[in-house]
Order: structure tokens, then C-alpha cells, then sequence
């Protein structure tokens, strides 16, 4: 006897989250994805939530010739929960042939909010391919100020980017490191300057 | 989560010149209006920088980014696109920051925006005094409904 559910599923592009806090690299490390992706000819989805009235990132993507879903957290009519879930239904119904999603929230947004609304778009929460970007710039911000956000995406990352690091001493890279493995032991995490290029370790993740 | 403690604000700003000038020198006269900018915000320790960005829009497909978190000696730009000569580029700033109100920032940026004219009198700057409306719509075209939120915006 066939499962009905089984046949009718479509089967679902693999949703890739960059989450990591202002300015940690997201957008850059998006652009550099979606490049990497390109080169195998792979079609992929952009959404971006940016804080504020008026979008940097999404105008420049679409300068760069992409086109980009905007979630404006200024929107009073939705809640941002209902706004990505709607985002991602409407993806999934008006292209078929997308390969991955790419997903850029705020720097501002807990992790832990949008995953909801992802799973109630059918998938499971390991199947989203959560990249924690890291700042090690600003170590001492995140042990201070905002180790709630850093604890939580943390807890919900797949894989941990710690970026700039051409810009911070070996000592600084390895206390990012220890952050990491305190918080969630046995993470994946690789080093990287993404503003040069992806690590070859990315590279084959995707 | 942290959208109480930093405030996002957005203000357009117009460079113009008599004579066309290269985008590197555009380039750095408004890295050097952020500069100004950035270093008054660090003067009240008070303020944390959260993400400070900058997009220069050359013409529809080259733009200059801006981006900063930390202190004026720290703004990263990048630029895409053909080098060339302008005499125009409109330039958004999306900066958020703590413990900075919409009116103080744009006092701060007015600042920088009249110093970097009477040291360079061929540059004009015209930073938009309105404040912003926004962008109150998802991605659809204007007489669309909305597949996001079907219409249902409150505005």
C-alpha cells in the first residue's frame, strides 16, 4: 500500500541559515555561497531580513543581479514568524526546481524564533543547514553583552564560522574557539577570512 | 531580540559636484563624512556601535559598500563595478546603534556632512530631511496582491 503523503511530497530544497550578530560577515559569506553554488549551476532562493526602514543588503544584491525576497521587520502587518513562513511556502510552491534556499535573518534575531517557522514549512530541524558566523573582533561584546544570542544560535548552529580572522591574534582565534566548545561541545568550526574566500572545508559541505 | 537597545535609523544622502570626479575620489570623500560621523558617535562611551553601512549607488548595477562596528578607524568599503567619472552618487546609510535617538544621529551626520563641504568646496552634499517613510512592502509590484501576507498590510 503507497503512502499518498509520500508521492504528493515534493521534495524540498535544502535551507541554508546564516546566523551570526551585526556585522559578523553574513551578507558576505551569503554572496560568496550562492557564487560557490553558481559555478555548479545550482538555482537557489535569497531571503533577507534586514533591521531598518530602508535595505543595504538587498539593494545590493539586486545591483549584483539577484533577485531578493525582503522580510522587513518594520512590517507591523505580519509578525516576522508568519512572514518567513509564508516566505518559504511561497518559495517551495512557485519554483520547483530551486536547489537551496538561502536565508540571511538580522543580526538582531535570535535563532531560536525562526526555527518554528521553518519547520512548519515540512522541515526537520536538522535539515537546516545552520552556519554560525562569529566575529572574533568581538569576543569580549558577545562574552558581555549579548551571550543570550551567542548561547542560542550557538545550540542551533551546524557549523560555526569564525571570520576575520586576519584581522585578531592566534590567542584570540583560540578563545573564540574554547566560546564555541564550551557552549556546544564537538561543533563543527572552521576559520576563515571571508572576505578572501571560502575555506575549502566549507566548500565541501555544500 | 536586541531591536530595543539598537536603534535603527536610514538617511539618504545626495553628493554632487560641478565637474565629474572619480569614483575613487568619491570613494574616499564619503569614507571621510563616516569617518567624521562615526568618531562623534564614539565620543559618548556610552554608544555601542552595532552595524554602521553605507551604499554609494554609482548607477543601477556599481555601487561602493560601507561597513563599520567598531571606530572610525574601522570602516571597511568595498567597491563593484567600472572605474569612471561621476558628478553625482546617492548614498544610503543604515546605521544602528545604542543609546543614540534618530534626531541625535542625524545631528551628527549633518555635521560631518558641512565639514567635509568646507574642506572640499567642489562637493556639494543634500542629506534628505524628511525623515524616512520606508519601505513598507514585501516583494511584489505596486497593484499586486502581496503573496507574502495577502494584502493584509497595515499601512
Amino acid at each position: 500500500m503507497c503512502n499518498e503523503n509520500a508521492i504528493t511530497e515534493k521534495k524540498k530544497p535544502p535551507i541554508i541559515l546564516f546566523t551570526g550578530f551585526l556585522g559578523s560577515g553574513k551578507t558576505t559569506m551569503l554572496l560568496k555561497t550562492i557564487e560557490m553554488l553558481a559555478t555548479t549551476g545550482k538555482k537557489c532562493a535569497i531571503i533577507i531580513n534586514e533591521i531598518g526602514e530602508v535595505g543595504i543588503d538587498n539593494r545590493q544584491m539586486r545591483m549584483l543581479g539577484y533577485d531578493v525576497l525582503d522580510l522587513f521587520g518594520g512590517c507591523v502587518c505580519c509578525t516576522m514568524k508568519v512572514t518567513l513562513e509564508a516566505t518559504i511556502n511561497h518559495l517551495l510552491e512557485e519554483y520547483e526546481d530551486l536547489d537551496y534556499v538561502l536565508f540571511e535573518p538580522s543580526g538582531m534575531a535570535n535563532p531560536s524564533s525562526m526555527i518554528p517557522a521553518i519547520t512548519n514549512c515540512g522541515y526537520q530541524e536538522e535539515e537546516i543547514q545552520n552556519v554560525f558566523i562569529f566575529d572574533p573582533t568581538r569576543i569580549a561584546f558577545y562574552q558581555n553583552r549579548i551571550n543570550q544570542l551567542f548561547n542560542d544560535s550557538i545550540n542551533l548552529a551546524k557549523y560555526v564560522v569564525i571570520n576575520k580572522i586576519d584581522q585578531v591574534s592566534a590567542t584570540e582565534i583560540e578563545t573564540a574557539q574554547k566560546m564555541v566548545e564550551l557552549a556546544k561541545p564537538g561543533l563543527i568550526t572552521l576559520e576563515m577570512n571571508i572576505n578572501k574566500e571560502l575555506s575549502q572545508e566549507f566548500q565541501q559541505l555544500f | 531580540m536586541y531591536q530595543e537597545e539598537f536603534l535603527p535609523v536610514v538617511f539618504n544622502i545626495r553628493f554632487s559636484s560641478n565637474q565629474a570626479l572619480s569614483v575613487a575620489k568619491w570613494r574616499s570623500r564619503i569614507h571621510d563624512v563616516l569617518h567624521v560621523y562615526i568618531d562623534q558617535i564614539c565620543e559618548n562611551d556610552e554608544r555601542v556601535i552595532g552595524h554602521i553601512k553605507a551604499l554609494a549607488q554609482i548607477n543601477d548595477r556599481d555601487f561602493i559598500k560601507y561597513s563599520c562596528i567598531s571606530n572610525s578607524d574601522a570602516i571597511c568599503s568595498k567597491f563593484n563595478g567600472t572605474h569612471q567619472d561621476v558628478s553625482k552618487i546617492n548614498v544610503i546609510i543604515n546605521s544602528l546603534g545604542s543609546h543614540i535617538s534618530e534626531n541625535g544621529s542625524r545631528l551628527l551626520l549633518e555635521r560631518s556632512c558641512k565639514a567635509l563641504e568646507k574642506g572640499d568646496v567642489e562637493i556639494k552634499i543634500q542629506l534628505d530631511t524628511k525623515k524616512n517613510q520606508g519601505e513598507n512592502h514585501h516583494n511584489h509590484q505596486d497593484g499586486e496582491s502581496c503573496p507574502i501576507c495577502n494584502g493584509q498590510h497595515n499601512h
